[in-house]
């Protein structure tokens, strides 16, 4: 089901007057009842896969709780995660493997017709992390299990972050599911501006976009573009992804809001970074310290010497790649990254900027930091090429012509200038850039001070949300993974 | 909840706010005034899905009552036609099935599912035999594979837009002016196209030549009310036409069966196009108007 459905909207209203109305008991079973409608809404059959992957981690945990057996544990631990990697693996990975064999092999082999019809889960990639870091943490000792299975079940499925995120650890939402919070008009207030903020986003910003985008990223098209074009086209899917995935989370983050309930931020102005480690605290938040705790530091982080410290990096983020999708082109994506970040870390470049603070730092230093956000921009906006393009060849024509063609536009030369005055949906950056501001001038000014500014943007939010026309829409890019 | 007006204030400012900004949309900006380039016609959209022996998903736009007159054509319809335009002149309602390259043996089944009995057929050789594209077939197939969730979310989220359309002009959307230039086929192209298509299958052509008398024949006879017209082409596009299926058979047809015929060729490009084929949306209101004038004087 989609936030931005009437559906959606109707079974929220019914979740809210059944968390907040019911007693606990009855409002924990119906919520539960209406994640699994939400996430069951398209098709029913995935929640089988739910229901095994939280079976699985909820037994998991409390058997290792109840074993001092350091083997019995870890055997409980392995079985949860070959259950929830194995259930990712198959179902994510599958047509990789076949198609790379069948590509490997001397004859020429016939694709399955299977492979066509091949559908990932709707989210299986966050509820599989998110179950996996339970059972981990138990393991660990860091965290108590859960005693009650209905909890278990409804953190697991929870709607508004079951299909794209944020990535919640069990330590910050169980203990929530036990009290019901208070519900201020300053709660409520927060609630709504974040689900408009992020309607906006999504359907009047990263769909605006993502036709400019479309056109230029169609293989036949990406052959041919100039690399203006291919610059103008990355940079729009750059601004698409962030208001989409930001747009997503903004929502999930209001709607827990609005139901008593607080979700961690997962984008803090990541454009802004002036260096890739700085991106990846303020990017998809939740996902890079899910693979800091659970991958990074496991391998050794950077305890085990220089050479595995970039040897670590670069193994995260190729397997984070990988998190996003079965393809090379993930694979390559996160491989840029991981580098990247080796390469910081060398060049002593890196975890310099602390989060939170004014992110333009002082007078002095902002030219130097300007260069560097440049830098870290084009780096990122590079990377992405590799994320949005439907195959590697599209991507690497499209690498080479922004970065060894000559400067200028293609062919349709002056139609192209014409576009780019006459295209408002360039405008359509503009609020991602005012956003990446805005959420900077409300964390540096404490956003409970900025109450008008607030009123003036949702006012235009909900103004542009009636008046633009939408068209089809689609689904949340996020959906996919 | 605490009822602290406070900090409920917000809330209220930001309602009446937008309400405000609204009302001085819709006073600035009403929503009957003509279409800029893209076709202003917020209209309800269904698929039919269950037609038996169909090849492409087949599409009806605006309201398909009894007393409607019911369009029916191909992306060619689809563009020139304004039902927003038609049902305010004609004073009842309109509706348009249609598919891109529309084949008749498709729509007059489809025609048959649907309450209107009267129909303005829009005549085009490329309707009368096109061998089947395989990208129609993928777009039925991925209909037909849509659980009744789907739909009925796709119901609601369509009622749901077409009503804000109709109560709320959105912003303009003139501003696709630079993507319909860039991303149609030129007219010179679409002038090709047409020759390739047109130049083959000519036989097949005229057995489904044959087979549109006979449908339209026996709908008579079931009491359909029928006119035929012949809408408005790029003039190379209609000595493309004209030359390769003789404009004189439909004449020849409409008048055996007596049904009213307007032959929109000729007009020197008065109407622009944005391919050399599918007028754009003003110049779709402009020619509506003509159309709908035709249609009063005949009585339809």
């Amino acid at each position: 089901m989609r936030f931005d459905s009437v559906t959606f909207l109707a079974l929220f209203l019914i979740a809210w007057a059944v968390w907040r109305l019911l007693p606990m008991r009855s409002a924990k079973a119906g919520t539960l009842l209406l994640s699994l409608v939400f996430y069951g809404w398209w098709r029913w059959e995935y929640l089988l896969l739910i229901a095994f992957s939280a079976g699985i981690d909820y037994y998991s945990a409390n058997r290792i709780e109840a074993s001092t057996d350091a083997r019995v544990r870890w055997r409980w631990l392995l079985l949860s995660l070959v259950s929830n990697l194995g259930l990712l693996g198959f179902f994510k990975y599958t047509p990789l493997v076949v198609r790379t064999v069948l590509g490997l092999s001397a004859t020429v082999e016939p694709e399955p017709s299977w492979l066509a019809t091949w559908v990932v889960p709707v989210g299986i990639s966050f509820y599989t992390f998110q179950t996996l870091s339970y059972t981990i943490d138990v393991y660990r000792g860091t965290l108590k299990p859960c005693r009650s299975f209905l909890d278990f079940v409804l953190f697991v499925s929870f709607f508004p972050q079951l299909v794209a995120g944020p990535i919640l650890r069990a330590s910050e939402l169980i203990p929530q599911l036990d009290t019901r919070r208070e519900l201020t008009w300053l709660r409520v207030q927060m609630g709504l501006y974040r689900v408009i903020a992020g309607l906006f986003l999504k359907v009047v910003v990263a769909d605006g976009l993502a036709q400019m985008v479309e056109r230029i990223y169609k293989p036949a098209q990406a052959l041919t573009a100039s690399s203006l074009d291919a610059w103008l086209a990355t940079i729009c899917f750059g601004a698409q992804i962030y208001a989409d995935f930001a747009g997503y989370s903004g929502i999930a983050i209001g709607l827990a809001l609005l139901m008593g309930l607080n979700f961690p931020e997962n984008f803090r102005y990541p454009y802004i970074a002036a260096s890739l480690s700085e991106f990846w605290k303020r990017w998809h938040i939740s996902l890079s310290q899910w693979l800091r705790d659970y991958l990074y530091i496991p391998l050794g982080g950077n305890r085990k010497g220089t050479l595995r410290t970039y040897a670590n990096l670069s193994i995260t983020m190729l397997l984070g790649g990988l998190w996003h999708g079965a393809s090379w082109n993930f694979l390559v994506w996160g491989g840029i990254h991981g580098v990247g970040l080796a390469v910081e870390k060398m060049l002593g470049l890196d975890g310099r900027n602390k989060v939170g603070a004014w992110p333009l730092g002082s007078l002095s230093q902002l030219p130097m930091r300007l260069i560097r956000i440049a830098i870290v921009y084009a780096l990122v906006h590079t990377a992405w090429v590799y994320f949005r393009a439907a195959d590697f060849a599209t991507a690497n024509a499209l690498v080479s012509t922004m970065w060894l063609a000559p400067w200028g536009w293609g062919r349709e030369g002056l139609s192209q200038a014409s576009v780019l005055l006459a295209t408002p949906q360039l405008l359509f950056l503009l609020p991602v850039v005012a956003l990446h501001l805005g959420q900077a001038t409300h964390e540096w000014w404490a956003v409970k001070k900025t109450v008008h500014l607030r009123v003036a943007l949702c006012i235009a939010y909900l103004v542009l949300l009636c008046l633009i026309d939408r068209g089809e829409g689609s689904p949340f890019l996020y959906f996919q993974f | 909840m605490h009822p602290s007006w406070r900090t409920a204030q917000p809330i209220l400012w930001s309602v009446l706010g937008t309400l405000v900004c609204l009302a001085v949309w819709l006073v600035l900006f009403p929503v009957d005034r003509p279409s800029g380039v893209v076709k202003f016609d917020p209209a309800p959209r269904r698929w039919l899905t269950e037609l038996p022996l169909a090849n492409a998903l087949v599409q009806v736009d605006g309201t398909p009552s009894a007393d409607a007159v019911l369009v029916v054509g191909d992306s060619r319809a689809s563009a020139a036609i304004s039902l927003r335009w038609m049902e305010r002149d004609l004073e009842r309602p309109a509706a348009v099935v249609w598919y891109g390259f529309g084949q008749y043996d498709l729509l007059f089944q489809a025609v048959e599912t649907l309450p209107p009995r009267t129909l303005l057929v829009c005549l085009t050789p490329a309707a009368l035999y096109t061998p089947p594209l395989p990208r129609m077939q993928v777009l039925l197939d991925r209909e037909r594979s849509k659980t009744w969730m789907m739909r009925l979310d796709d119901q609601l989220d369509g009622a749901v837009d077409v009503t804000r359309q109709q109560w709320l002009r959105p912003i303009d959307p003139s501003y696709y002016k630079s993507w319909t230039q860039l991303d149609a086929i030129e007219p010179e192209r679409q002038v090709g196209v047409y020759i390739d298509l047109l130049a083959q299958h000519k036989s097949e052509r005229l057995a489904g030549y044959q087979r549109l008398q006979a449908n339209l024949a026996r709908l008579q006879e079931r009491g359909y009310r029928i006119a035929c017209v012949r809408l408005p082409v790029m003039s190379k596009l209609e000595g493309v036409e004209d030359r390769e299926f003789d404009p004189r058979l439909w004449r020849e047809m409409c008048g055996k069966l007596g049904v009213p015929y307007l032959d929109s060729f000729g007009t020197g490009d008065r109407y622009k196009t944005s391919d050399g084929s599918h007028l754009v949306g003003g110049d779709a209101e402009l020619y509506t108007i003509e159309l709908v004038k035709w249609l009063g004087e005949g009585n339809l």
